[in-house]
C-alpha cells in the first residue's frame, strides 16, 4: 500500500495582506497536528511554532530560463531533510515571501520523483488585501500572478471596504482566476478546514473542489494580461481529436498557460475525465461515472494573452458533431 | 483504464532512485546531499524533445547540473560514467 504523503499547503500573498496572521492562526489553532514551517523571511511578526525553517528563494532553472522548467532548489533541498525525519509532522505550509512567483514552488513537487513519492501539493491558498489589491493589482505582476495560481483566496481587510469596493475586487479576482474558491475574511479568520487539507491538486477532488468548472456564467471583464477562459460543450469529445489539440496547444503555449483543469465527456466512456495541468505539466485520471448525470465536458485555462474566441473554436472542433 | 489522451504523468518506476544510485557512487557522495533527477519534456526552441536533468543540491547552493537527452528509463551506467564531472564534485 503507498505510504500517506504529507500534504504541503503553499502561503502567497502581496506584502502586508495578511499571510503571516493566517498562518499563527493555523498554527494555534487547536487541531492536534504538528507543522513543518518553511519561510522565506522572518518578519516582523514572530512564527508561533517549533519548526520553522528559513528557505532562501533559490530559483532552480532546470533549462535555460523556461519558466516550465523552473522549480525552487531551497525547497527541495529542504523537503528532502525535513523528510527524514520520521513522523516528526503532519503537514508542511509553506509561506512565501510577497514578491515570489508561485510558478517554480508549484513546480517544484512535480518533477523530482522523490519529492512526489514522500509530498503532495494540496492547495495554494492567496490571501489579498481587499483594501489595496484593485490599485496594487495593475501595476505587481506578481500579485496577479498569485490569484491566478490559487485555489483558495482570502480576501481578507474586508471590514476596510464598502460593498460596492467588495464587489469590484471580487469581480477582478474571479477574472483572473474563476477556479478559486474565495473565503471572505477580517484578521485572515478563515476556518482551517477550509484552507487545509483541501486536496485541491487531487484528481479524485476536482468535481467537489471547483466551483468555477460548473459554473457557466462568465459575464466578468476580460481586459487583463492575465485572464481565465472557460469552455463547455455538452456534444461528446472525441478522444484523439482532443489529444492531438490539447497536447499541440501546451506544447506551444505551455509557457502562457499557468494553470488548466478538466473535466470531459469523452466519446463512448462511461466515466468522466479529469485532468489538471501547471503549465506543460500535465496529469489526469479516470473520474467517477457519469451515470443519470447530465453529461458535458468543462475546461477552464488561465494564463496569458488567451483568445478566448480561439480557444472555443478550438475546443468545439474537438467533438464528435465537428 | 488508460490513458486515453495521453495527459497522465509518467508513474515512478524507480528510474530516478536508480541514477540517484549511480550519481551516488560515480561522485562518492552520501544521503546528506541532495540529488534531483528529473525528466524534462521541454518544446522551447533549441531544447531535445526529452531529456534527463541531474543536479546535486548542496547546501551552500553550490549545484552542478548535467543533461542526458534520452528518458530516465533509458539512462545507463554508461552515460553516468561518461559525464563531465569537474574535480570538486568526484571523490
Amino acid at each position: 500500500m503507498e505510504a500517506a504523503k504529507v500534504p504541503v499547503t503553499l502561503i502567497t500573498g502581496y506584502l502586508g495582506a495578511g499571510k503571516t496572521t493566517l498562518l499563527n492562526r493555523i498554527l494555534t489553532e487547536q487541531h492536534g497536528k504538528k507543522y513543518a514551517v518553511i519561510v522565506n523571511e522572518f518578519g516582523e511578526e514572530g512564527i508561533d511554532n517549533e519548526l520553522v525553517v528559513d528557505a532562501d528563494e533559490e530559483i532552480f532553472e532546470m533549462n535555460n530560463g523556461c519558466i516550465c522548467c523552473t522549480v525552487r532548489g531551497d525547497l527541495i533541498r529542504i523537503i528532502s531533510t525535513l523528510m527524514k525525519r520520521a513522523d516528526a509532522f503532519d503537514g508542511m505550509i509553506i509561506e512565501t515571501t510577497g514578491l515570489a512567483d508561485p510558478a517554480p514552488v508549484v513546480q517544484t513537487f512535480f518533477v523530482d520523483e522523490d519529492v512526489q513519492a514522500k509530498v503532495s501539493l494540496d492547495a495554494v491558498v492567496t490571501v489579498v488585501d481587499a483594501c489595496h489589491f484593485l490599485d496594487a493589482v495593475d501595476e505587481e505582476h506578481e500579485l496577479a500572478e498569485q490569484v491566478a495560481f490559487a485555489d483558495i483566496i482570502l480576501l481578507n481587510k474586508t471590514d476596510l471596504v464598502d460593498a460596492d469596493k467588495l464587489n469590484a475586487v471580487k469581480a477582478k479576482i474571479t477574472g483572473l482566476n474563476k477556479m478559486a474558491k474565495i473565503i471572505e475574511t477580517v484578521n485572515s479568520g478563515a476556518p482551517i478546514e477550509e484552507v487545509l487539507d483541501r486536496g485541491a491538486f487531487d484528481l479524485s477532488r476536482v468535481l467537489e473542489f471547483e466551483p468555477g468548472l460548473l459554473d457557466e456564467e462568465d459575464d466578468h471583464e476580460h481586459d487583463e494580461d492575465i485572464i481565465s477562459v472557460s469552455l463547455t460543450t455538452d456534444t461528446p469529445i472525441e478522444p484523439e481529436k482532443f489529444s492531438n489539440w490539447i497536447r499541440g496547444f501546451i506544447m506551444e503555449r505551455g509557457v502562457d498557460v499557468l494553470r488548466t483543469k478538466g473535466i470531459l465527456n469523452l466519446s463512448g466512456q462511461d466515466n468522466r475525465y479529469v485532468f489538471q495541468g501547471v503549465h506543460m505539466v500535465m496529469d489526469s485520471a479516470w473520474g467517477a461515472p457519469w451515470d443519470s448525470a447530465s453529461r458535458s465536458s468543462r475546461l477552464v485555462f488561465i494564463g496569458r494573452n488567451l483568445d478566448e474566441t480561439e480557444l472555443n473554436s478550438a475546443f468545439q472542433a474537438c467533438t464528435v458533431a465537428a | 483504464m488508460d490513458d486515453i489522451l495521453g495527459l497522465s504523468r509518467a508513474k515512478p518506476d524507480g528510474s530516478a532512485a536508480r541514477i540517484k544510485d549511480m550519481m551516488r557512487e560515480r561522485l562518492g557522495i552520501g544521503e546528506e546531499t541532495t540529488l534531483m533527477v528529473s525528466e524534462l519534456h521541454c518544446h522551447e526552441d533549441g531544447c531535445p524533445d526529452v531529456e534527463t536533468v541531474i543536479a546535486v543540491m548542496n547546501a551552500d547552493r553550490d549545484k552542478m547540473t548535467w543533461k542526458i537527452a534520452k528518458p530516465m528509463t533509458e539512462v545507463g551506467e554508461g552515460d553516468i560514467q561518461s559525464l563531465m564531472i569537474p574535480q570538486a564534485a568526484g571523490a
